[in-house]
């Protein structure tokens, strides 16, 4: 995610990333990490539960989870990770980011 | 619980950044899209 920012925000798309952690961890991993896109700490799991973010069977933590959200506010993508590696590929949120601005042309 | 699909209203809500500033997903209606990623969690 972090290599490929400025291909989202040439897009004009804006990464927030929600996470668990306090505000604490977070400054430090964004930090050590250099991310570039916005974090949200939600250590309370308020925005987490609203979105459904699954939690994993052994109860170690939430499952990855990918929304895109067009300029109306409305899902336009949503990936439930089956395990902790499954993320989608930046090049699947690209594109379909990249069919939301061709419908919007 | 269902899971959110596409083609649904996105639900609103609002968390601080890492600055301290309110960052609510309406900020960004009629302006732009957005990559809501929700992480694991970080050690």
């Amino acid at each position: 995610m972090r290599d490929d920012y400025e291909k989202f925000k040439q897009r004009g798309a804006e990464i927030l990333a929600i996470g668990p952690n306090n505000e604490f961890a977070f400054q430090q991993y964004w930090r050590n990490e250099n991310i570039p896109c916005i974090g949200l700490p939600d250590p309370e799991h308020r925005v987490a539960v609203k979105y459904r973010q699954q939690v994993n069977l052994f109860k170690l933590g939430r499952m990855p989870l990918v929304c895109i959200i067009d300029k109306d506010g409305r899902i336009r993508y949503a990936h439930y990770s089956a395990s902790m590696a499954d993320i989608p590929e930046n090049k699947i949120l690209l594109d379909v980011i990249d069919q939301l601005i061709a419908s919007s042309n | 619980m269902n899971l959110l699909t596409p083609g649904e209203p996105a639900p609103e809500f609002e968390l601080n950044d890492l600055h301290g500033n309110l960052v609510r997903l309406s900020d960004f209606r009629g302006r732009q899209p957005i990559v809501l990623y929700f992480l694991r969690g970080f050690l």
